[in-house]
């Protein structure tokens, strides 16, 4: 945002002494508004495209309506009337999936976690690609002065022709997203086990060692097992990337998120177990 | 002799006052234009800053108030493991692996790994029909 201003202010305020001092003083408030309205604004991508799903269902409820209008009494006028409505209805689906997409692309550059940088450069360049293709499909849509149906169809087709794609690229976001919470939470389980095995040997005497050592391993086993579910998670990923059929998606992504819960579960063991065995060593 | 009495002077008689010559009246006037410039900008900034930070609060807040149970912040960095586990004091060392247990226990609670609110979106993909009759 303050980049235009800056650019526009650039040649008449350098050079003067006085004017100088102003130019700092919008640069700075202008970085200042930037940076904290980015930070303010940038929640708001869910909340746009729930909007959007929730306009997407008033258009298609009108669409349906007017088309079975138009087939029942097939005049002229419900004709026109029934190819602006469809029109619109495209717009819409666009919006909901151009919406959908910048909140994933949100979501993969805030999400903390553990999303390796090539994963997540790859997935959001994908994200911009459809992101301009549906902008470009609309401008398509809109240029059409009196829309026909069979126009309107073909573009419409190209659309449909990507859902599939367009569908895994949302699941492949999303599957990344859960990846990366729950290996960011086994690994600090793992750095937590390690901390508690330098409290216990520093601490106890050998006896008292020996045996927080066994319960230790226990979280370890915890942590393993945990690891071993996010490995199932990964193939499930795997799997996902390489299928174009709808319902293999949602079968690997159902069970991806699955595997994940149980990593969960896990780690709440392991974690139940390093709070009991912290209150030993403080003893 | 009537000459040298003047009369009472009153203030039609009165001496006109010199005129300052024409330039500092521009000066004066500019200063004023500049100081009323000065309050303009002044109060535009200030009504600016009330905009923007009453929007930024506003939005954050919601923000918070959505994303409240997906935050996770990232995993410590070795170094600062390392400063832990190495430190020759008790009870810091403690505390930090007290917190690092208890803090997971709460992201292992409120992660949500489900994401329903955001799988893709149903929408009708086959939306052809017979035109003609």
């Amino acid at each position: 945002m303050p980049a235009p201003l800056i650019l526009y202010l650039m040649p008449t305020s350098i050079g003067r002494k006085s004017m100088n001092k102003k130019f700092l003083i919008f640069l700075f408030i202008f970085l200042f508004i930037g940076l904290f309205t980015h930070r303010a604004l940038a929640g708001r991508e869910l909340e746009d495209y729930l909007y959007q799903y929730e306009k997407y269902s008033e258009v298609y409820k009108n669409f349906s309506t007017s088309r079975d209008k138009f087939l029942k009494y097939k005049v002229l006028n419900i004709r026109q009337e029934a190819t602006q409505v469809l029109s619109q209805f495209l717009l819409q689906r666009n919006q909901v999936l151009r919406t959908y997409f910048l909140l994933l692309k949100y979501r993969l550059r805030t999400d903390p976690g553990v999303i390796t940088l090539q994963a997540k450069d790859e997935l959001v360049s994908q994200l911009d690609k459809r992101i301009i293709w549906l902008e470009e499909q609309d401008e398509e849509i809109k240029k059409l002065v009196t829309p026909d149906f069979e126009d309107l169809f073909v573009i419409s087709d190209r659309i449909e022709d990507k859902n599939e794609e367009l569908l895994q690229l949302g699941y492949k976001s999303l599957s990344e997203m859960i990846l990366a919470k729950i290996r960011s939470l086994q690994q600090e389980s793992v750095a937590a086990a390690s901390l508690l095995q330098d409290e216990i040997s520093s601490k106890k005497t050998a006896t008292q060692a020996a045996q927080l050592d066994l319960w230790l391993k226990e979280i370890n086993v915890k942590n393993y097992l945990a690891q071993k579910e996010i490995e199932a998670a990964e193939i499930n990923l795997w799997n996902l990337n390489s299928t174009s059929d709808e319902s293999s998606m949602v079968t690997y992504f159902t069970n991806l998120k699955i595997d994940a819960e149980d990593a969960k579960i896990f780690l709440m063991q392991a974690n139940s177990y390093q709070k009991e065995i912290y209150e030993q060593v403080s003893k | 002799m009537t000459d040298m009495i003047a009369p009472p002077m009153s203030g039609e008689n009165l001496p006109f006052k010199e005129l300052k010559p024409e330039g500092n009246i521009k000066a004066g006037e500019k200063e004023i234009a500049k100081k009323a410039k000065k309050k303009l900008y002044l109060i535009f900034f200030l009504l600016l800053v009330i905009f923007f930070v009453g929007g930024i609060f506003l939005g954050l807040f919601l923000k918070q108030k959505d994303n409240q149970a997906e935050t996770i912040s990232p995993s410590p960095s070795p170094a600062q493991e390392a400063e832990i586990a190495v430190s020759s004091s008790p009870s810091p060392a403690q505390t930090g692996l007290k917190g690092k247990i208890d803090a997971l226990g709460e992201k292992l609670e409120k992660v949500d790994l489900k994401e329903e609110k955001v799988i893709p979106p149903k929408l009708d993909f086959n939306i052809r029909f017979d035109v003609e009759d």
